[in-house]
């Protein structure tokens, strides 16, 4: 999958440098929503091939993880008033569009399938270097 | 997000997770093999240009407050079982790179007596698809362990990498508690992330809650999340 693509189809920054920015996440966000269903599945379908012959047990494989905190102390906030940032809307948002794609072509999809969607989208993004500005 | 659930509710549950809750990157590396060092060495070339190391300090700040301080983002390098080459192959290029281990033990293959350390992997679903020890020992040693300690992260991966769920009270018992015990007595210390096989994440399984609690462990690792459980020293 050639950089361009890569960018628009996860929804993440472009990434330049170490340069990064807020609005060009935005921007990048706003063109991959105008991929076509058939785009953004030949490019699901590249990925998944791509990344099949991995071994996984002796590569390094980039994931995303969800940070929670259960703890309720004095120096906690709620979850919901923690700050987030523009990766959260992104990567929400090329999960939404990803998952669609997966299930367009590989109807008989299961649950634990999305582990490997996780590990695609983590990869599209460890290979551009992290893309949003923040964590 | 059950075991059971379909792809469709856990794509869902996740992309509510993904919107509401602070993210942060992760790299599992498992079974090292030294004839892939130089993909290794690539790879985290790479990434500690864009991303930043992260201790258990970090961790916890960010878990509390979302907030993440460095100039980059963070990155958790993820070893796990106990491999040794965890130690002879991973251990030098993470620390070339400035990046912190995150080192997830299973203490039952570290404590086999090196004869039995094959045969404990290939019972307990540690992989061993290369095999480059000819002197048989697989297994990291607890003086390596205790090493690790001083710059990295030791976390529990149970005693034997088995599937909680799956057990007896008293056998889940000596997975997460018995683990911890190891640790104290080796370290001197307890360690504070729990990882086990397959999860499940906290709150998806009371009894493993329970002694999981017990054990004193902060932080649950599972496939999509990383939990806050308790406070540091409470």
């Amino acid at each position: 999958m050639n950089r361009r693509v890569a960018l628009v189809t996860l929804g993440f920054a472009a990434f330049s440098g170490v340069a990064r920015s807020i609005s060009r996440p935005l921007r990048m966000l706003q063109s991959s929503s105008t991929l076509s269903n058939k785009t953004l599945d030949d490019i699901l379908r590249e990925d998944l091939a791509r990344l099949a012959p991995r071994v996984y047990s002796e590569e390094g494989i980039p994931v995303f993880l969800v940070c929670e905190n259960l703890v309720a102390d004095k120096t906690s906030r709620a979850p919901a008033k923690v700050a987030l940032t523009p990766t959260n809307t992104a990567l929400a948002s090329a999960l939404h569009r990803n998952a669609e794609a997966w299930q367009r072509i590989r109807p008989d999809a299961q649950g634990k399938d999305v582990a490997q969607l996780i590990e695609v989208l983590a990869d599209r993004d460890f290979t551009l270097g992290g893309t949003v500005e923040g964590q | 997000m059950s075991d059971t659930a379909s792809f469709a509710e856990r794509t869902a549950g996740l992309e509510r997770l993904y919107s509401t809750r602070p993210l942060i990157r992760a790299v599992n590396f498992h079974n090292a093999s030294v004839a892939k060092v130089e993909q290794y060495d690539r790879q985290l070339t790479q990434y500690s240009q864009f991303f930043s190391s992260v201790n258990q300090d970090e961790l916890e700040e960010y878990l509390v407050t979302g907030q993440w301080h460095k100039p980059k983002p963070g990155l958790i390098v993820s070893i796990y079982e106990g491999y040794r080459n965890g130690y002879d192959v991973l251990l030098p290029l993470v620390e070339k790179h400035g990046l912190i281990g995150w080192f997830f033990v299973i203490s039952g293959f570290v404590n086999a007596d090196v004869k039995d350390q094959l045969s404990f992997a290939l019972s307990h679903d540690i992989d061993m698809l290369t095999r480059e020890y000819p002197d048989g020992r697989y297994a990291m040693t607890w003086d390596e362990i205790r090493k690790l300690d001083r710059k990295h992260v030791i976390a529990s991966h149970t005693r034997s990498h088995t599937q909680l769920s799956l057990l007896p009270p008293a056998t889940m018992e000596e997975e997460i508690v018995g683990a911890q015990e190891q640790f104290k007595k080796h370290l001197g210390h307890s360690v504070r992330a729990f990882a086990s096989l397959t999860g499940p994440a906290y709150g998806e399984h009371a009894p493993t809650d329970k002694l999981v609690n017990a054990a004193g462990y902060d932080f649950v690792f599972s496939n999509f999340r990383i939990q806050r459980i308790r406070a540091k020293h409470s």
